[in-house]
């Protein structure tokens, strides 16, 4: 704002209002309504929906025109000082009610101009008249641009009528409630209609018509009496004063005010500002504070990863690949003669078809059972509640669906991540060759003892001089590398089993490990990110909304 | 000439003409036979008939010319009466009819003879054409409209007609209408005779002069039927009174409303005016805020006696001005409980000022009511509950809001209740009586009111103390004066009136008792949709329990720290388990299971029941969710299992553990030979009967089973064997199942009860006492018969 905008402002005292920033608070609604689509029931949004799509189209139309609509209860004289301010018997005046059943318009200016307008707001093209012409010469000029609407009423026996002015008053830029001192007090006039607009105050104007029938001294106690009654409807400051249709002097101030709005152009800005404001409340409740840093903890995705990993058959997984580390160890390090004992067992991991890592094959798992689902659908419901403790109870249910949103994926991608983790125990341990090496050399040292034994034993069989056989201390050398090598190989066997356990403790410590890892990124992929994006978009939501409230 | 202002019904007319007892209906085709059905709308039958002679026989008066006023007189009820007669084949006419027909019979055809005096010629022929479509019209109506006297009716309907033709007559106007009122008190005299012409056409179409139409003014009704009758209408009240309607649903709001209306008006009119039906006639002038009622009051009573003013709302508190002699059945409180009688004019909306005026006739009473369109809440309510204690409705309305659409609710609601009503057209402009009149003439007939007289009068200065000037209000006075000098008139209206919201009863009652079934009907639906997802919850956890992996992990090693006593034995059972499970892999075709869960029985167990019950009550909350008086009753807890869920669940399992071993207790209270090992073998035979309920559910093993049986079920069992012999473990185990299930039973049962505990109101509502009452009303008012049997 200049400093030229701005003393203008403190002297006229008025708010101004700023296309721009109009514009800017409508941006923001449509991309609060964006943020929040489907998350939120469409009851909710339906107002805010229809004041976006039809600012839209107002803004589009005509800014130079303002459309003012004479609304009131049938026999209040709205026909009567349609005509009067138009200085041309327009509208027909009758003594049977209802009188007017469709709107008529008078359009002060070109018509081609307004025509778009009119054809928007729903007047029919018979219904339009156009009041400034040659003949007039300059005496309408100051009221060019006005498009003035003389409607129906909204309280008789005709519904329609009264359908027809909920569907036009939404679409008026400043409304002129016409009240006679008859009707004034009228519930359905307050409780139905003025209520409903206090946060269009900018755009409302209430006269009281035909003062004409009353006394100066009577008329002056009436308009106060309205005026207490327009402030407990929450119009307060409102422009109210006394017409009459057949007195010209009574006029002069309503075609005041009513220049007065023209020359200013602000009026379909003020009642869109107004309709905003309306729809700003009403959303108040849904969008509360902004939500904590994430709620989603280390804590509840802790506990998520448990049951997930329950059912998953982690723990089962682990203890098999500590039983296949040491089956296929055994291959290794086990004494080589009954090494082959061990093939008589099934390896446990290929027993689960966990073997060979596969992405596309499933394992042989079983599905997880009753108490297991009933786990894993606790832990959901804790992530979504979690996830909830600081929106707005309009939130929870789209966490919830969020939440549960790919559960039907998730044994299928938890049977996968099992499947593809490497468990660790493919590939055998380098002191497993080692130790086998040794148990080889051992053997074969044994086996060299054997045959020299034997070779020994044959040679004498078949009466050959007996072989000397190399003496170490009292036993000869083969016999000492046979039984040796045997005892020798056992006795490695034995030493190799506590390190075995070990390796296997460790084996299933790491699969456990890693198998939790590739729980836990499933968990967070198919419950946890769904919950997040809620999240973010409530966050969006705020801040748009922020915005909208300027 | 009949016209507009036959719209009243012929009882009423006749009692206002002041004739006691010919039923006669003035009206044309008013079948005064009083059709004990008395419901006000179907006069149209007879009526319907009766009309089109009648207009012609209004003229006829008419046209013998103001001396008719006593020609008419001369007529008798008697014959009157016969039209009755032979009105009554016109069924339809309703007791409305025949409860104006006695009395009023003479005095419609007086006045209705009346005003066709008073018509000038010129209009006598148009007003004979409408009095000929009136009486058609008016005859269905005849009974829920309001008792004005065809000449009531005329005269003010030929208002407008009058100045048509006599253009002095904006004053003059009412002269017309003074004319037929004046002459009243004649025809009052003739109203013996009122069936005579009027009803001549009307009766004599139908023939009715099957001879004097016995229709004196009822006697008062015998003390037993009255009293039987309140008997009936007391019950009545307490039926609505204990009828709650604790659900939301579309009805329940509505029969809320109405059934409060209805006990209103038990108490605030009908109970009273049963009680003495002698007592005067209340005289209720409502309308909108602005209309002019407080100072029609002032005018009709000549005082200042409730203030008028520019603002609006002005009246606040009723006003009720009556003659001082019958201060003290108004100030006794009977009519109208609920409403403090106060001497001096208050703001309290629930006082009633009493005011005493000489002036007024005895028998009467004006109540000035509070407006019934204003902002004021309390005023809206305060003038429908007055409306509903009246006698006789005196509805105002201008010329700028005759049609609006809040006072003709009220007005079709005093139709359908057969309340004799009258319409004021006040302020009226000059330039527009004529119009405005007759449109609002022609909404009457359009909505079956055209059987209410209907005033207009013109906009006018008030004269110094605030009244309207004597000759805009003179005709209306007189009317009013003509029937408070006539009982049987005032006897007449009374008896119209309550008949009528007598007979009004039964169709509410109708529409509460539905309300009430729709409340039983929606609660049954809701406590369906609990059962079926705590059903759900069962089924689940029965199969959850015949899974029977539910054994395996922790439960096999503890039964085998109780029972196997080696590690040899230990790996053999197990290994006799997974051989198990392999075979049943293998012939039942399922993948074998490969794993040893290490988690404990309890804590499956409590996972499964916590996960059940809470899956359970998000579907019960979704499912009320989703039906509107459900959704009502919902907080956000409900949605949840209640708090203390799992320590239930936890106790309930230790529980039935506690059970099973006292149920493998009893059986082997007399087997003493497992003597050191008695406890062990106790606990072991409970924990072995444990295992046995879980496996032995899907696959009982029998003999050869048993071998490769489950290996901790065949150890288990030979321990059982050896001590119960082979059946009683199978018994036993089914046993333990069964209770189980019980006890998981008792706990959904018990989270269930949070959302059928509320409904529990609902579920014993009913509208069959409604009903029953509602019935034993109708008969005892059949019975009673206020507006008089035919014969």
């Amino acid at each position: 704002m200049s400093v030229v905008d701005r003393v203008k402002d403190k002297l006229t005292g008025g708010r101004r209002i700023d296309a721009d920033a109009l514009l800017h608070r409508l941006d923001a609604l449509s991309r609060f309504l964006r943020a929040v689509d489907g998350r939120l029931p469409e009851a909710d949004l339906v107002g805010a929906r229809t004041v976006v799509e039809r600012a839209g189209a107002r803004l589009a139309l005509s800014r130079d025109h303002t459309v003012v609509a004479l609304a009131g209860s049938t026999g209040s004289g709205k026909s009567s000082l349609f005509n009067a301010l138009a200085r041309l018997t327009l509208s027909q005046v009758g003594v049977r009610r209802p009188t007017t059943g469709v709107a008529h318009a008078c359009v002060w200016g070109p018509l081609e101009d307004a025509n778009k307008l009119l054809d928007w707001v729903g007047v029919l093209p018979r219904h339009r008249y156009i009041r400034e012409s040659a003949l007039d010469g300059d005496d309408e000029a100051a009221l060019r641009g006005l498009v003035l609407l003389d409607l129906p009423d909204f309280d008789s026996v005709e519904q329609a009528h009264r359908l027809e002015v909920d569907r036009l008053l939404g679409l008026v830029d400043l409304i002129v409630w016409v009240v006679d001192p008859q009707k004034y007090a009228d519930r359905s006039l307050h409780a139905g209609y003025l209520r409903q607009f206090g946060r269009h105050r900018d755009v409302t104007v209430v006269v009281l018509n035909q003062a004409d029938r009353l006394r100066p001294a009577d008329a002056e106690k009436v308009v106060a009496d309205l005026r207490r009654l327009l402030v407990e409807d929450g119009l307060e400051g409102v422009p109210s004063f006394a017409t009459s249709a057949r007195e010209p002097a009574l006029q002069v101030e309503l075609r005041e005010l009513l220049e007065k709005t023209i020359a200013k152009r602000e009026a379909a800005l003020r009642r869109l500002a107004g309709d905003v404001d309306t729809v700003a409340g009403r959303l108040t409740e849904l969008v509360g504070r902004p939500a904590d840093s994430d709620r989603v903890d280390r804590a509840t995705v802790r506990q998520l990863t448990d049951a997930l990993a329950a059912s998953a058959g982690v723990p089962a997984v682990a203890a098999a690949t500590g039983q296949a580390y040491r089956h296929r160890a055994a291959a290794y390090t086990g004494w080589p003669l009954s090494r082959g004992l061990r093939r008589l067992r099934p390896d446990p991991l290929r027993r689960l078809h966990l073997d060979a890592p596969s992405p596309v094959a499933i394992t042989s798992l079983p599905p997880a059972d009753a108490a297991q689902k009933s786990a894993v659908g606790m832990s959901v419901r804790a992530v979504a509640d979690r996830a909830a403790e600081s929106l707005p109870a309009a939130w929870h249910p789209a966490l919830t669906t969020a939440a549960r949103s790919r559960l039907d994926g998730l044994p299928d991608a938890l049977d996968r991540a099992v499947a593809t983790t490497d468990l660790g125990v493919t590939k055998p341990a380098l002191w497993w060759r080692a130790v086998g090496v040794l148990q080889w050399a051992l053997t074969l040292a044994a086996l060299v003892g054997l045959g020299w034994l034997v070779g020994g034993y044959a040679i004498r069989a078949i009466g050959l001089p007996a072989l000397d056989y190399p003496m170490v201390g009292d036993v000869p050398l083969p016999t000492l590398l046979l039984l040796g090598g045997l005892a020798a190989g056992l006795l490695l066997a034995l030493l190799v089993r506590p390190l075995l356990r070990l390796g296997a403790r460790r084996a299933v410590r790491r699969a456990e490990n890693r198998l939790r890892a590739a729980v836990t990124d499933v968990g967070r992929e198919y419950v946890v990110a769904p919950v997040r994006e809620v999240l973010g978009s409530y966050a969006t939501a705020r801040e748009a909304f922020d915005e909208v409230r300027g | 000439m009949t016209s507009p202002g036959d719209r009243t019904p012929a009882s009423v007319a006749e009692k206002l003409a002041g004739t006691p007892g010919s039923a006669e209906p003035r009206n044309p085709g008013k079948p005064s036979s009083d059709t004990p059905a008395g419901v006000p709308e179907t006069a149209a039958p007879g009526e319907a008939t009766a009309p089109p002679p009648a207009p012609a026989d209004a003229s006829a008066p008419a046209t013998d010319g103001p001396p008719d006023d006593s020609a008419p007189a001369g007529r008798d009820i008697p014959p009157a009466a016969g039209s009755p007669a032979g009105d009554g084949t016109t069924a339809g006419a309703t007791a409305a009819g025949s409860a104006v027909d006695e009395p009023a019979t003479g005095t419609a055809a007086a006045t209705a003879d009346e005003e066709a005096a008073g018509r000038t010629a010129g209009e006598d022929s148009a007003t004979e054409a409408e009095a000929a479509a009136v009486p058609a019209v008016e005859e269905p109506v005849t009974e829920s409209t309001s008792p004005a006297t065809e000449a009531a009716a005329s005269e003010p309907v030929t208002e407008p007609v009058t100045p048509a033709t006599e253009p002095t007559d904006s004053e003059p106007a009412t002269e017309p209408a003074t004319e037929p009122l004046t002459p009243e008190p004649d025809t009052m005299a003739v109203v013996d005779e009122p069936g005579d012409e009027p009803d001549e056409p009307v009766g004599a179409v139908d023939g009715r002069e099957d001879g004097p139409l016995l229709r004196e003014v009822p006697e008062l009704p015998a003390e037993g039927t009255t009293r039987t009758l309140v008997t009936a209408l007391t019950r009545l009240r307490s039926e609505i009174g204990a009828t709650p309607y604790p659900l939301v649903m579309p009805t329940a709001e509505e029969a809320r409303r109405v059934g409060g209306a209805l006990v209103a008006q038990l108490d605030d009119y009908l109970l009273p005016r049963l009680a003495r039906l002698d007592a005067p006639l209340l005289v209720v002038v409502g309308g909108s805020t602005g209309a002019g009622k407080s100072t029609l009051v002032n005018s009709l009573v000549r005082a200042p006696v409730s203030a008028s003013g520019v603002l609006r709302p002005t009246t606040r508190s009723p006003v009720l001005v009556c003659h001082p002699n019958d201060m003290s059945w108004f100030r006794s409180g009977e009519l109208l409980p609920g409403l403090t009688r106060t001497p001096e004019v208050s703001a309290d909306p629930n006082s009633l000022h009493l005011v005493a005026a000489p002036a007024l006739g005895e028998g009467l009473a004006f109540l000035d009511a509070p407006d019934i369109d204003s902002v004021v809440d309390r005023n809206r309510e305060l003038a429908a509950q007055l409306l509903a204690a009246a006698d006789l409705w005196l509805f105002v309305t201008t010329a700028a809001r005759y049609a609006d659409a809040v006072p003709w609710e009220l007005l079709h609601t005093a139709r359908q209740r057969g309340t004799v009503t009258a319409l004021v057209l006040d302020r009226v402009p000059p330039e527009a009586a004529g119009e405005v009149a007759a449109h609002l003439s022609e909404m009457l007939a359009a909505n079956d009111l055209a059987a209410a007289p209907l005033f207009v009068l013109p906009e006018s200065d008030l004269d110094g103390s605030g009244l309207l000037p004597e000759e805009v209000s003179g005709p209306l006075r007189d009317w009013f004066a003509h029937l408070a000098g006539d009982a049987s008139a005032r006897a007449a209206v009374v008896r119209q009136t309550l008949d009528g919201a007598l007979a009004a009863l039964r169709p509410s009652v109708t529409g509460l008792a539905a309300a009430a079934d729709d409340q039983a009907v929606a609660a049954a639906g809701l406590t369906e949709r609990v059962d079926a997802a705590y059903r759900n919850a069962r089924r689940t956890v029965e199969q959850g329990l015949q899974d029977g992996r539910l054994l395996r992990g922790e439960v096999l090693a503890r039964w085998q720290e109780f029972v196997g006593t080696g590690e040899f034995l230990r790996s053999l059972e197990s290994r006799i388990g997974r051989l198990r499970d392999r075979i049943t892999a293998a012939v039942t075709g399922r993948p074998a299971p490969g794993r040893n869960l290490q988690v404990a029985l309890e804590s499956q167990l409590a996972t499964l029941f916590r996960g059940v019950a809470a899956d359970a009550a998000e579907q019960a909350y979704t499912g009320w969710q989703a039906h509107p008086a459900g959704a009502a009753l919902l907080t956000p807890a409900l949605g949840r299992p209640s708090a203390d869920l799992p320590e239930r669940a936890e106790a309930l399992i230790r529980d039935w553990q506690r059970s099973v071993l006292d149920l493998v207790r009893e059986e082997a209270g007399d087997k003493r030979f497992v003597a050191r090992s008695a406890s062990y073998a106790v606990n072991a035979t409970g924990l072995a009967v444990m295992i046995a309920v879980f496996t032995s559910t899907a696959f009982i093993p029998t003999g050869a089973e048993v071998a490769v049986g489950a290996g901790t079920t065949v150890a288990a069992q030979k321990v059982l064997e050896a001590v119960f012999g082979d059946q009683a473990i199978r018994a036993l185990a089914a046993r333990a199942r069964a209770d189980l299930l019980r006890r998981v039973d008792e706990l959904l049962a018990g989270e269930a009860v949070r959302f059928t505990g509320l409904l529990a109101p609902a579920l014993e509502t009913s509208g069959d006492g409604l009903r029953a009452a509602g019935a034993e009303v109708e008969r005892a008012r059949a019975d009673l018969q206020l507006i008089g049997p035919l014969r």
